[in-house]
């Protein structure tokens, strides 16, 4: 079988996207060790074209994204405009959805997209993976990342081996669907900045966080009348 | 707070050529507007430079509150801050906005700032102006529209306007008579 993974990430190789891209896919290959599987990256729009040819030449299509402004990234909706209904026509796809925010409730209206464009594709839509909280794993040593990925892995194996991903695991990787009263708490303590405020610091930036280079009345500003 | 609009950017991310009837639904509408006294700022979004979004966020902690991106964004920030109500307009394309509506929307980030705070219970960053314009979005439907695409639309709208830290005023098609949407933008 030949499975196309579509990185959908602006960060390209290095995006959240791919690593979990990559537990998924181990997952898989623990089912089915002749799995031949293709990764692309969308944000070579110049190579929308190769893109397309190879999901209309694939057996299995996965396609991942961080969610930006409550939806697809804008290289993603570019990608998804230069399909044909037919180039899908009975295939299995899925999707992954990561987020920065922790709660799944803010993917859930792109995941209601994601199922539509399925059906709008012609394509069998075998399960579209939510997970939150996402921003932080590649700074987090592995005793924290362990449990998520032997999730992402057990998904990819369940693909491979039901031809869909596994309901029960999709809905507890997608938890928190909502902010608990403790998350709540921390998030109104200054303590919830600690990692913005590392990175401006280390931009030397930090005595700057609160610019705002745009507000009305600096500036060329045309007066109303 | 009452608030009234006044002023309204509009941004149509139509990426092609528009049909007759998308150039004639436009024109009633900024005429009409314009007979209200309500002025409207229009860009053509596919005739300015634009890039995508490449998610570095130097916006958020490198050079807070502006894109390293040098595009014509630069023109669209501050006219963004100044308006009432953002109007986006664009063509359903395969039940969506437009990539290129779309990609605007996504470089609207640097308006708003990392810190997270609870909103309504949910995750949200922090303003990092005052205030926003509220926004709205008018959509021609494509060939097989149906009432779950404008659903999902309407559903997503005020999700994104609250990441936003506004209100939705509208989601509208332009199968509907051009005076209904007259009405939801000059009573936002």
């Amino acid at each position: 079988m030949k499975l196309l993974m579509l990185n959908g990430s602006p960060r390209g190789t290095g995006s959240n996207t791919r690593i979990l891209f990559e537990q998924l896919l181990a997952g898989m290959r623990s089912v089915d060790a002749d799995l031949e599987a293709e990764v692309m990256y969308l944000r070579n729009i110049r190579d929308t074209g190769n893109h397309v040819q190879s999901v209309v030449d694939a057996d299995m299509v996965l396609l991942g994204f961080p969610l930006y402004t409550d939806g697809m990234p804008g290289i993603v909706k570019y990608f998804i405009d230069a399909l044909h209904p037919n180039d899908l026509g009975g295939k299995p796809l899925g999707f992954l959805v990561q987020s920065g925010f922790p709660e799944a409730r803010h993917s859930r209206p792109v995941a209601r997209y994601l199922a539509r464009l399925s059906m709008r594709l012609n394509a069998r839509h075998v399960g579209t993976l939510i997970r939150g909280g996402v921003e932080g794993i590649q700074l987090q040593p592995a005793g924290m990342t362990k449990r998520l990925f032997q999730r992402f892995f057990a998904l990819g194996a369940s693909l491979a081996r039901d031809g869909q991903f596994d309901e029960k695991l999709v809905r507890k990787l997608a938890k928190p669907e909502t902010l608990n009263p403790a998350a709540r708490l921390f998030l109104q303590t200054d303590a919830s900045h600690f990692y913005w405020d590392m990175k401006l610091k280390e931009n030397n930036a930090f005595d700057q966080r609160f610019d705002q280079p745009y507000a009305p009345g600096t500036g060329e500003r045309k007066e109303e009348t | 707070m009452e608030r009234k609009t006044r002023h309204v950017v509009l941004l149509d991310g139509h990426p092609g050529d528009a049909d007759e009837r998308y150039i004639r639904y436009l024109e009633t509408l900024e005429i009409s507007l314009g007979e209200r006294g309500i002025t409207v700022n229009r860009f053509q979004l596919k005739d300015l430079n634009l890039q995508y979004c490449t998610g570095c966020w130097m916006c958020w902690w490198g050079t807070p509150g502006r894109c390293i991106l040098k595009d014509d964004m630069e023109i669209l920030y501050p006219e963004i801050l100044r308006c009432d109500q953002l109007l986006y307009v664009s063509p359903m394309i395969a039940g969506y906005v437009s990539a290129l509506t779309k990609k605007v929307m996504d470089r609207l980030i640097p308006l708003i700032h990392p810190y997270i705070e609870v909103v309504e219970g949910e995750c949200h960053h922090r303003k990092r102006y005052d205030a926003y314009p509220n926004l709205a979005l008018l959509v021609q439907p494509e060939a097989g529209s149906d009432k779950e695409d404008m659903a999902i639309l309407q559903e997503w709208m005020p999700r994104l306007a609250l990441n936003f830290r506004s209100a939705c005023d509208f989601v509208r098609s332009m199968d509907e008579p051009v005076e209904e949407v007259l009405r939801e933008i000059a009573y936002a």
